[in-house]
């Protein structure tokens, strides 16, 4: 791992982008924020929690699948591989550079969820360390998989229809704004294989719940393994 | 020194991009020019072990494209033909990451690129974001990361495409302060002139014609061009080549003589001149 190289990278990548579009974090925003206030509005403020940590989590996981256009969008307009391939770094180095630059553009997001969920008295003081801890997991596991979707992708134009395909899909269906324990056992097992899910019981049952261990387990293995599998599939040399 | 054997690539539609290339580069600078499709891309990628040959052999330096992949990554840098930089980032930050990515600190990184972008003429808008710079301008951010990153060979793929005549010899005064190997693809005939020691001809992906500037030169030496009559036909124009003697009976015909430079050389590959 060539971490400088990996910093460098996302200040190259995230940074700029806040720099120079900061208006950009009110349209991420903008989804979440609407729906914390639809969830207030109908459950009469009950609710109100789920909708700051589903909102926290979709945060994270909506700007790392939008990974699926900005990796196809480097490599193939751009040429981003084919200009770091002559160089020190490899697939890993600039994955995680794609990943922490994502955390970067989408870190005054999370900064204003967190300050929401601790005025709002959601979550203690003590549980944003733990909770930034599933935060950076459900990074690492949704931006592999956003690399995974664009990796074989041959146009550019084809990702932009996955990217919200797969935004609404991870934020949407799953217990990320609502409280998991409503769904039947079986679905909630079906809705496990997206990474959003164990995060979202992890938070909701307020970091030791029953089903927490187990959770953790299951996000801790997804995200191997798809980081794994984002790894195998990024194409550094061409055959 | 870059040395390639049969080197050989078809690409999986079938297409044959390099056709058992066989030749030995070891001036300064060298040149590859060629027909667009000609192979310069292709032959420069897998050079810079970007892209898999299918079959043969290619070192440079010493080192196999294959077995010492790694290696040779370290000791090499290329910029692609087709490399764009992303719009909302500045030319110092695209040059200063790609430094990092060579090895460089970031402080380091950051300092060189002030000092590349600065010689290729770019000092003035290093903190733009490059959406709103020129094409030229844009292509100059790449010539910048090449100089700076002190390699021992470097490739560069038509880097001078896009650029007015005077960045042109702005990039050309960079690229010879670069202590590194280079290998240049250009479709600019005077650039190969004046740049390249050795220049490579590549034709369907076979080598035409190897050699320095003169010895090129030598098949048509003695001749002048005439446009305006004879039988290659390049699009709407006649052309041919005249001995210089008998050029002075052309004058009052409705032609136009031209001397030979490079692009007669390319021109008259593989079309037979009258003598
Ligand atoms: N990825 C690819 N898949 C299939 N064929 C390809 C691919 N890339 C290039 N080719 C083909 O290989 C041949 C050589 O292409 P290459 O890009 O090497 O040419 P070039 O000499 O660089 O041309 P130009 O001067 O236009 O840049 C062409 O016929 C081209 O169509
Ligand atoms: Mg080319």
């Amino acid at each position: 791992m060539n971490l400088k190289f990996i910093l460098t990278f996302a200040w190259f990548y995230g940074w700029s982008g806040l720099k120079r579009g900061p208006v950009y974090v009110l349209s991420y925003l903008s989804l979440p924020l609407s729906l914390l206030l639809l969830v207030f509005i109908i459950s009469r403020g009950e609710l109100l929690s789920y909708g700051i940590i589903g909102g926290m989590i979709a945060v994270v996981a909506s700007n790392a699948l939008s990974l699926v256009s900005d990796n196809a969008f480097f490599k193939l307009e751009l040429r981003m591989i084919d200009l770091l391939v002559a160089t020190e770094v490899g697939p890993v180095d600039y994955m995680i550079g794609l990943m922490l630059g994502d955390l970067v553009f989408s870190f005054p997001g999370i900064v204003l969820y967190i300050i929401l969920g601790i005025i709002l008295k959601v979550f203690p003081l003590i549980e944003i360390p733990p909770i930034f801890g599933v935060l950076i997991l459900v990074m690492f596991s949704t931006s592999s998989l956003g690399i995974i979707t664009s990796s074989r992708l041959k146009h550019v134009r084809h990702s932009w229809g996955l990217s919200s395909f797969l935004s609404i899909v991870f934020t949407i269906i799953p217990p990320l704004y609502y409280p998991y324990q409503i769904l039947p056992k079986i679905i909630l097992y079906i809705l496990m294989a997206t990474p959003v899910t164990p995060a979202s019981v992890i938070v909701q049952s307020g970091l030791d719940g029953p089903s927490t261990m187990s959770s953790v387990a299951v996000l801790l293995l997804e995200t191997a393994l798809f980081t794994i599998c984002a790894r195998y599939l990024t194409q550094w040399e061409e055959k | 020194m870059i040395e390639t054997f049969e080197l050989t690539k078809r690409y999986d539609d079938g297409t044959i991009a390099l056709n058992s290339l066989t030749m030995k580069l070891d001036s300064k600078i060298s040149c590859l020019i060629g027909r667009n499709g000609a192979g310069k891309t292709t032959l420069t990628r897998i050079l810079s072990t970007q892209l898999k040959p299918t079959s043969g052999k290619a070192v440079i330096n010493g080192y196999d494209i294959e077995r010492d992949r790694k290696t040779l990554r370290k000791k090499i840098t290329s910029i692609p033909q087709e490399a764009k930089p992303m719009g909302i980032a500045s030319p110092l930050e695209h040059v200063t990451m790609y430094l990092t990515a060579k090895g460089m600190s970031f402080r380091d990184a950051v300092r060189e690129a002030k000092v590349a972008l600065e010689a290729v003429g770019l000092g003035e808008v290093i903190d733009k974001p490059t959406d709103e710079l020129s094409g030229g301008m844009k292509r100059k951010i790449f010539v910048a990361m090449a100089i700076s990153s002190n390699t021992d060979v470097v490739f560069l793929d038509e880097p001078t495409t896009g650029l007015d005549p005077i960045s042109r010899m702005e990039v050309w005064s960079a690229v010879r302060e670069i202590r590194s190997k280079i290998l240049l693809t250009t479709h600019y005939m005077e650039e190969a002139q004046e740049l390249c020691g050795q220049i490579a001809i590549l034709d369907r992906g076979k080598l035409r014609g190897l050699g320095t500037v003169n010895e090129l030169l030598e098949p048509l030496k003695g001749k002048v061009r005439v446009e305006g009559m004879g039988d290659i036909i390049i699009g709407k124009t006649r052309l041919s080549y005249v001995d210089k003697t008998k050029a002075s009976e052309l004058l009052d015909k409705n032609v136009t003589l031209k001397p030979i430079t490079l692009e007669d050389v390319f021109i008259t590959m593989g079309v037979e001149i009258e003598s």
